[in-house]
């Protein structure tokens, strides 16, 4: 009985585990949490997956800049891919808003980290 | 007194509004980047406020002085009208001193912008980057560019 409760509790928590690292193999999860945080002004949620290269060039500054661009377009509707190539993971998004969009860029590592982000308002 | 008034309230919303808790990064981003500078701009706006005020004061103390020196010179009182030239003048002095103070001031303020449009975009980063578009519409001519914000390079 023991066993079978021990069995259960080491599944949920793979799961959990799952459900954690699960942006990392969806770009478009990750591209949207991203986006989230920015819009958000959170420093943090902005940085949690890029790579260490970007940890070090990103500053709040820059973040609540891209912040203020985003609010200035309105409420954010969410990201949706228009393009991709898995060769390079680069992949290519339309970041939709009540009053605008943008385009937002994304290139991934093979492990998942953010290589780089970035964000083209529309002309 | 009325002009003490209007100083003194100007002092005290100056003071308020540096002293205010910030608002909530996460509640509202439109206002973040002015909210970095906010504090900084309150305080500087108070100290102009004072300088301001001991300007128009000393200006105001010359011209008495400058007037009391002629009606003395008019009244061939040659001594209280050197004496009051020389009132006149250490006003204007302050006057000049104040203006030093507000120069001085405003140079702060404008290096502090400096830094804080460098912060954004470093030399070096490539935060703010031009980014040709993908199709340009027409061949020839200035090809139009975009600029894109954000960490890295593709």
């Amino acid at each position: 009985m023991i066993a079978r409760r021990l069995i259960i509790a080491c599944v949920l928590a793979v799961g959990l585990a799952a459900c954690s690292q699960s942006h990392a193999n969806d770009p478009t999860a990750l591209a949207t949490s991203v986006a989230q945080a920015l819009y958000n002004n959170d420093y943090s949620g902005v940085t949690t997956n890029f790579d260490d290269a970007l940890k070090g060039q990103a500053t709040r500054t820059q973040v609540a800049m891209i912040s203020d661009k985003m609010h200035a377009l309105g409420d954010f509707q969410g990201l949706t891919l228009t393009k991709s190539d898995d060769d390079t993971r680069r992949y290519w998004f339309d970041a939709k808003f009540s009053k605008g969009a943008m385009t937002v860029e994304l290139k991934l590592h093979a492990n998942g980290q953010i290589a780089a982000y970035r964000i083209v308002p529309a002309s | 007194m009325k002009t003490s008034k209007f100083i003194a309230a100007g002092l005290i919303a100056a003071f308020m509004l540096a002293m205010a808790p910030k608002p909530m990064a996460l509640a509202d981003g439109a206002a973040s980047t002015r909210n970095i500078l906010l504090g900084g701009a309150a305080a500087a706006a108070a100290a102009l406020i004072i300088i301001n005020h001991n300007k128009q004061v000393h200006a105001k103390y010359a011209a008495d002085a400058q007037q009391q020196a002629a009606l003395a010179e008019q009244a061939n009182n040659s001594q209280a009208a050197a004496q009051q030239y020389k009132v006149a003048y250490q006003h204007e002095v302050a006057v000049a001193s104040a203006l030093k103070q507000q120069v001085a001031l405003q140079q702060t303020q404008i290096n502090k912008l400096n830094a804080a449009v460098a912060a954004i975009s470093p030399p070096g980063s490539n935060f703010v980057a031009a980014k040709p578009v993908a199709m340009a519409p027409v061949s020839g001519a200035n090809s139009p560019q975009v600029v894109s914000y954000g960490w890295g390079t593709f």
